[in-house]
């Protein structure tokens, strides 16, 4: 099964224009991190991809089906999206936070089954917070409130996970901790979308990189995607290339005042 | 999952203990043997007994622990909605409408049957009235609130004028006393609207108690989660407001009721809905047969209920307030 967008345009107002004849299909089994300057159109691609924000033209298939004939439930039953941290303003517990995934699976007026509850507990277990589930969501540190909401959306049990900047505000070990899940579940067979910042990010974890630039979408191998001149040119500062022991790659923003380092 | 009972018992018992204990009391007080058996129907009870507890205390107690309840689940469900501990059911307009309905009704003489009628059907078209018209504006629940500030302002002023047009010896009075809030004028006949729409309020509400978490998150987010967030949020208004206009209807402006008891059933059973709308029931009915039969019994003249639930009221509040802060060392 597959999420594909095809000639996919989006405005905010028919007037802002974010997105521009975007192609992007996310696959079982990858990881796909999205990049892009600030105000690129990362979270309106992921919106869309998510069905929440409904494109001006083009079209989203989830398998065979249009994704806007689906419910908010069918869709939902797919598709999962990770928000960026927030604090809800109800002191919900952690495992109840996590609950709220099963939400697209419940019976019509129905509360959640002891199923959904074991459902839950696996989700906490895979994102190693079990410990934490009955400690309040908003006392969580930003890095285990970021898991707290993959395994939400884990408990929702997508196929497809759309997670929004699950990198932001952490600091590099809890960076990894996060991608790295992010990448054993790609590995266990979900299709997963990432937004970052963080090209290195991509360059270490990624299957796949897109980057957005002037509305448009450039996706490929990342270290195709991500070379020096494209980065340049979506984010209009010089890049210089580092080259690691085991052939990883590295990239950092050309500081110098004066000739390029390469 | 361990489920302490004890809380639960409690919320299930207090309303019933209370409620019988306020069929005791009042300016004749009656032994619990005649009450018990005019409840249940013994010819051994003196007929004076009989009438005051069937016929006057009863449906009062009856009318109080439907007011309660029915306010403070529906301010419950209204903070969960509106994602804002201080949010009061009356926020999107029903009581100022109710307050004009009950007001115009008064104003032209009508019976009291007629007074809540007109009261409970303005407080149902003021929050129709802000649905509407947040609809034109984006239809966001900030836009919701704003337009119920709206229409709530609208009709206050509305109800400025009727008491300014009011004939300041008969009509005006009446109006003034019918809006400090009060069940004095509570028999039989003018229950059972009240009964029916806060039990039909209550169900509603308590089919969607476990979606309230969901929805009390951000939107895209509810959505994201696969809930048609519009119509829950339509259901939700719908349930909220039977409830509030219900009550407002027959007891008047009783304020603080609704956003104080779900602060104190969240200290109880937590945030989670499913728990918090039982209890929140519980408490309210609990709370306001109490404060009932206190308005009732404590001086010679009845103390308008209204008056009375400010009072407690926001004592109360500063106290819960001030354990929350202290218990989670900050305001969020």
């Amino acid at each position: 099964m597959n999420l594909r967008a095809m000639g996919l345009w989006f405005s905010y107002n028919g007037r802002t224009l974010v997105l521009r004849d975007v192609e992007v299909e996310l696959l079982a089994g990858e990881l796909l991190f999205l990049l892009g300057a600030n105000g690129a159109g990362k979270s309106t691609l992921l919106h869309c991809l998510a069905g929440l924000l409904p494109p001006d033209k083009g079209r989203i298939y989830l398998a065979e089906k249009e994704l806007h004939t689906l419910t908010a439930r069918e869709r939902a039953q797919n598709i999962a999206l990770v928000p960026q941290t927030h604090s809800p303003v109800f002191t919900y517990s952690t495992r109840d936070m996590v609950l709220m995934g099963r939400s697209p699976h419940l019976k019509r007026l129905a509360g959640p089954t002891r199923r959904d509850r074991q459902i839950v507990a696996w989700a906490l277990q895979a994102v190693g917070l079990e410990e934490l589930a009955d400690r309040s969501y908003s006392s969580l540190s930003g890095g285990e409130q970021r898991l707290a909401l993959i395994a939400r959306g884990l408990a929702q049990e997508a196929k497809f996970l759309l997670m929004d900047e699950p990198d932001a505000n952490l600091d590099p070990a809890h960076q990894h901790m996060v991608l790295r899940l992010a990448a054993r579940l790609a590995a266990r067979g979900l299709a997963l979308a990432v937004t970052s910042h963080n090209p290195n990010n991509a360059l270490t974890f990624g299957d796949r990189a897109g980057l957005l630039s002037r509305g448009s979408l450039d996706c490929g191998v990342p270290h195709e995607t991500l070379g020096t001149r494209e980065l340049e040119e979506a984010y209009g500062l010089p890049f210089v290339s580092l080259s690691g022991a085991n052939g990883r790659r590295a990239v950092l923003p050309d500081t110098d005042l004066g000739a390029p380092a390469n | 999952m361990r489920k302490p009972l004890g809380p639960w018992l409690l919320l299930v018992t207090a309303p019933v203990a209370l409620g019988f204990a306020a069929l005791l009391m009042g300016r004749l007080w009656l032994p619990p043997s005649e009450v018990v058996g005019a409840l249940l129907g013994r010819g051994d009870v003196p007929e004076l007994s009989r009438t005051l507890v069937l016929g006057v205390r009863l449906p009062r107690v009856l009318a109080a622990g439907c007011v309660g309840a029915g306010l403070s689940v529906a301010g419950a469900a209204f903070q969960g909605l509106f994602r804002n501990p201080l949010v009061e059911p009356r926020i999107l307009g029903a009581s100022s409408g109710a307050a004009l309905g009950a007001a115009a009704a008064l104003l032209l003489g009508w019976s009291t049957v007629a007074v809540q009628a007109s009261a409970f059907a303005l407080g149902l078209l003021a929050v129709a009235g802000s649905w509407l018209l947040s609809r034109g504006f984006g239809a966001s629940v900030l836009v919701l609130v704003i337009a119920g500030l709206v229409v709530a302002s609208a009709f206050d002023a509305l109800l400025g004028m009727l008491k300014y047009l009011a004939d300041p010896t008969n009509a005006l009075p009446a109006i003034t006393y019918w809006l400090l809030g009060g069940l004095g004028a509570v028999r039989w006949g003018h229950l059972w609207p009240l009964l029916g729409a806060t039990g039909l309020g209550a169900i509603l509400l308590t089919a969607t108690r476990w979606r309230m978490n969901v929805l009390s998150l951000d939107e895209l987010e509810a959505e994201s989660l696969g809930l048609p967030v519009r119509r829950w949020r339509l259901a939700v208004v719908g349930a909220g407001t039977l409830l509030t206009a219900a009550a407002v209807a027959a007891a008047g402006v009783i304020g603080w009721v609704g956003l104080l008891v779900p602060h104190a059933a969240r200290a109880l059973v937590g945030p989670d809905h499913a728990k918090l709308l039982p209890a929140s029931f519980s408490i309210g009915a609990a709370l306001v047969i109490v404060l009932d039969t206190v308005a009732r019994t404590a001086l010679p003249a009845e103390i308008p209920l209204g008056i009375l639930t400010g009072l407690v009221g926001i004592p109360a509040f500063v106290f819960l307030f001030l354990r929350t802060l202290h218990a989670r060392g900050g305001w969020r």
